[in-house]
């Protein structure tokens, strides 16, 4: 068998362990099984493994536990994984881009083939175990990569500023593959790691499978970012402060075609990102592009200067920061990749009946960039709105720093409404309860809104109990109980007066975090 | 992934061979289509245009029973020169699988791949009567809208097929219906599912009559958000008069993409309607009957209510994409209306 190099298939489903065994075949590997995590451990201990296929839900230890497990093994530590799972794809914590790869089903035979030569390819090489590190003050980095381009090195230079931040080179046969610095990657990521002389770096002789996505020798790159240095640092007084915000000045779309694209990005950027430095940070061009584009068109009049935000701006007086809100935009827009298409987040908001829906926005309204209804909402008063929480529609929308709207979506609670909440689901970030009083069909109408709008994406709910006075322990535990409430949930009240600002402030950290919004809707 | 051990590997790669010939267009091996399909994704990506996938797939070929490999190849030959003659020369098709075959539509959005499945169920329509016979099941997907890589892409695609499959609207045999057939059927039947259910209104019911106003509103209000995207939207209301509510709405909307139609009984009575197209039929089923039927590059929401008893209405509903671009299809065939989306 061609190397007889061993790989572990730890696979729960003995149909898909047949599959890969036909693909290792293919490619004269040998294949061992597992049908569980703990089999799969024992065996990777045991065996002088090449690769382990895993499935992410294995059982008794799962795939993600296993690949910790194995990672913190010395003996083990190195060893590839090629990650098995049903859509959507999970992140995993510790996952190695280069080294580990992770396929979603269904999946071509041919795409796991190469996949699977690809990782063995990359472990075929010899490697130096030496690892190579100092100071930026003592060796700039431009020496370092050179040196590792002379002596055509293969691993990971990781760099940590002073200033806070680290950031990757992939380096393969002394070329520059790859970069990554804080969201940005390659040679934007390069040539702004290249501007840092303070820090520490530190070289890692690892084998590199990342696809070279930096074009030019490693001799180009570095002169070119020297240049792009030197040029800055020449024009930096013609250019705009970081903080300065922006907006566009004519319509766009009548601007005549073939712009260089990089002028198309900066101007999309400009509708939901003002401030300069989140522009910068944002363009996939390296920074003084960015910069020399930016003032270019600030010249031709395209765009124009609205203020300097000042560093007050950034303590935002409302439920949260500036910074925050960019947070919540940009996560929103990763979610729904049509970065032009997303500038508004929706909430569902079930209400027990249409008047604690008007409490509620009369509540929001003391919330900074809160607006009331919109040109179509439902009219306070009209039998939909006060007729028991059958309202559907918007009925308030509050705007964010960046160009961001969160609108308070009404939805009916009646039965079998679920088609409805799918249909009008598009951007949805949270589900807001509201009830007001202990009737049962209330309570399990609420549940089952709950129900299905977390079936189909993981959102932050927030649970309110909307009575004069706030609940007493027992009610509290029967609301808790009957809305399937976990332990780490608040039970929220409208009253004292003030409380929907806490409450706001709550749901926003909850929609920051990393598992929320996290999966796509299967239709439209 | 699939494993061919029946013969359908041979078929295929047959297939591949003989499409060499046939000059007109080019049919690809899996590895090509990935290969092309990423770097599509890539070029989509980097430039903001949309890219499409179809999918087709051939369920219950030949009764189920397995056909030897001349029948099989001779079946499969068909299909592929019938694709081959409605699409694109700059779209690509090739194997995906034992059943199935993909098409990659560059520079085309989510309206421009239900056109392609459009026309790829018409002409393919004799497969399905001819013997042997198959059915066929065509799904779309567009990036980005609907996946971030190529891989993500062709797995919602096959998803949509396997849903599609198992649908209510497979089961209730409601693809070859008319229009009016079809909406006796979803309305006549309990169904409770996330994206298909019916439900009752009116005045004893959990939702009063104002619930189709508000519905209608709300889906103008949809548009109004999003207006450089497209959709379209037929309103059916009985009958249309400057009085309706919806006439107010729809003449403060403004331009917009979505094409939108108010549908009613009767002849044309001189109604003046703003940001939409008055369609007056004569056919005396519409009076009993409303109707929201709206389909967009973000959503899809159709909504059907017929009159039952008193000033009550049973109504159906559904999110399923594709429920409600057949029920559009249906409606423009049955009432002979210029097919489009």
């Amino acid at each position: 068998m061609k190397d007889a190099k061993k790989i572990l298939l730890a696979l729960k489903d003995k149909e898909a362990v047949e599959e890969f065994k036909g693909i290792l075949e293919k490619g004269g590997w040998r294949a061992l099984t597992a049908q569980n995590g703990v089999k799969a451990m024992e065996t990777a201990l045991k065996e002088d493994l090449a690769l382990i296929v895993a499935d992410l839900d294995l059982p008794l230890i799962g795939g993600e536990r296993l690949f910790r497990i194995l990672r913190n093994n010395p003996h083990t530590s190195r060893l590839p994984f090629l990650f098995v799972s049903d859509p959507p794809a999970l992140e995993i914590r510790g996952f190695r881009p280069g080294t580990d790869v992770y396929i979603t089903r269904p999946f071509l035979r041919d795409e796991v083939y190469g996949n699977i030569k690809e990782i063995l390819l990359a472990t075929d090489e010899p490697h130096d175990d030496k690892v190579i590190q100092g100071r930026l003050s003592q060796v700039p980095l431009v020496d370092i990569i050179q040196m590792l381009h002379m002596n055509k090195k293969e691993g990971v230079l990781v760099v940590r500023s002073d200033r806070g931040g680290t950031a990757s080179v992939f380096i393969k046969e002394g070329r520059i593959y790859d970069a990554k610095c804080a969201g940005t990657e390659k040679e934007k990521a390069l040539f702004r790691i290249l501007t840092w002389n303070d820090g520490t770096f530190e070289f890692r002789p690892v084998p590199v499978a990342v696809p070279p996505r930096i074009r030019g020798t490693t001799g180009q790159l570095l002169m070119e970012a020297m240049r792009q240095q030197d040029e800055f640092e020449n024009s930096k007084a013609a250019f705009p402060p970081e903080t300065s915000l922006l907006k566009t000045a004519v319509d766009t779309s009548k601007l005549p075609d073939g712009l260089k694209p990089i002028m198309y990005e900066i101007l999309s950027l400009v509708r939901y990102y003002p401030r300069v430095k989140d522009i910068v940070d944002r363009s996939s061009f390296t920074d003084y592009e960015t910069y020399r584009t930016i003032s270019s068109l600030l010249d031709r009049g395209i765009l124009k200067e609205v203020e300097s935000a000042t560093p007050d701006a950034e303590g935002a007086c409302g439920p949260i920061s500036p910074t925050q809100a960019l947070r919540i935009k940009e996560k929103v827009v990763s979610r729904w990749s049509d970065m032009l298409g997303v500038d508004f987040g929706r909430i569902f908001v079930a209400a027990s009946s249409g008047s604690l829906l008007d409490e509620l926005v009369l509540a929001t309204g003391d919330i900074p960039g809160f607006m009331q209804g919109s040109p179509s909402s439902i009219n306070p008063g009209t039998e939909e709105y006060t007729a028991g929480g059958k309202a559907i529609g918007e009925i308030g929308t509050l705007k964010l720093y960046g160009g961001m709207d969160i609108i308070f979506f009404a939805v009916p609670l009646a039965d079998k409404m679920a088609p409805l909440l799918n249909a009008f689901s598009s951007n949805l970030i949270g589900l807001m309860l509201l009830w007001d009083e202990d009737d049962e069909d209330v309570l399990n109408g609420l549940a089952a809104i709950k129900d299905e709008v977390l079936s189909r994406r993981r959102v932050p709910v927030v649970h309110i109990y909307g009575g004069k006075e706030q609940p007493d322990k027992t009610a509290a535990k029967h609301y808790r109980d009957a809305l399937k409430m976990k332990q780490d949930e608040t039970l929220f009240s409208l009253a004292p007066k003030g409380s929907v600002f806490r409450i706001f402030k709550s749901y926003f950290n909850m929609l920051l975090k990393e598992d929320y919004i996290s999966s796509r809707v299967s239709s439209a | 992934m699939n494993s061919a051990n029946d013969g359908t590997e041979t078929a295929r790669f047959s297939l591949l061979q003989e499409s060499d010939r046939t000059g007109k267009g080019r049919f690809y091996d899996s590895s090509f289509i990935s290969e092309y399909g990423r770097l599509e994704a890539v070029r989509s990506e980097r430039y903001g245009i949309p890219f499409s996938i179809v999918v087709l797939h051939v369920e219950s070929f030949h009764g189920g029973k397995v056909p030897d490999k001349k029948t099989l190849l001779a079946f499969l030959k068909t299909l592929v020169r019938s694709v081959h003659k409605v699409i694109r020369s700059c779209d690509i098709t090739g194997i995906l699988g034992d059943k199935s075959i993909i098409i990659l539509l560059p520079h085309t959005d989510y309206f421009g791949s239900l056109i392609t499945i459009k026309k790829l169920s018409r002409a393919l329509e004799f497969l399905t009567k001819e013997e042997p016979h198959a059915s066929l099941f065509l799904s779309q997907a567009t990036f980005p809208k609907d996946a971030s890589g190529f891989g993500e892409l062709v797995s919602t695609a096959t998803a949509r097929i396997s849903e599609r499959i198992r649908s209510q609207w497979e089961k209730l045999e409601l693809r070859s219906k008319l229009f009016w057939e079809t909406v006796a059927v979803l309305t006549g039947t309990n169904l409770d599912q996330s994206d298909l259910s019916t439900f009752d209104v009116g005045p004893d019911h959990d939702l009063g009559n104002s619930f189709l106003q508000r519905i209608n509103e709300t889906v103008l209000q949809e548009i109004r958000r999003k207006p450089e995207k497209k959709g379209i939207l037929y309103i059916g209301a009985k009958k249309i008069s400057k009085d309706l509510p919806i006439v107010d709405s729809l003449n403060s909307l403004g331009r917009t993409s979505t094409k939108i139609f108010l549908v009613g009984e009767g002849r044309q009575a001189g109604c003046d309607v703003k940001n939409a197209t008055a369609i007056y039929l004569a056919d005396h089923r519409l009076l009993t009957t409303y109707f929201t039927l709206f389909l967009s590059e973000d959503m899809a929401y159709g909504l059907i209510c017929r009159e039952s008893w008193g000033d009550a209405h049973n109504c159906f509903h559904t999110s399923d994409p594709y429920v409600v671009e057949s029920l559009i299809t249906k409606f423009q065939r049955d009432y002979t209306l210029q097919e489009q989306l």
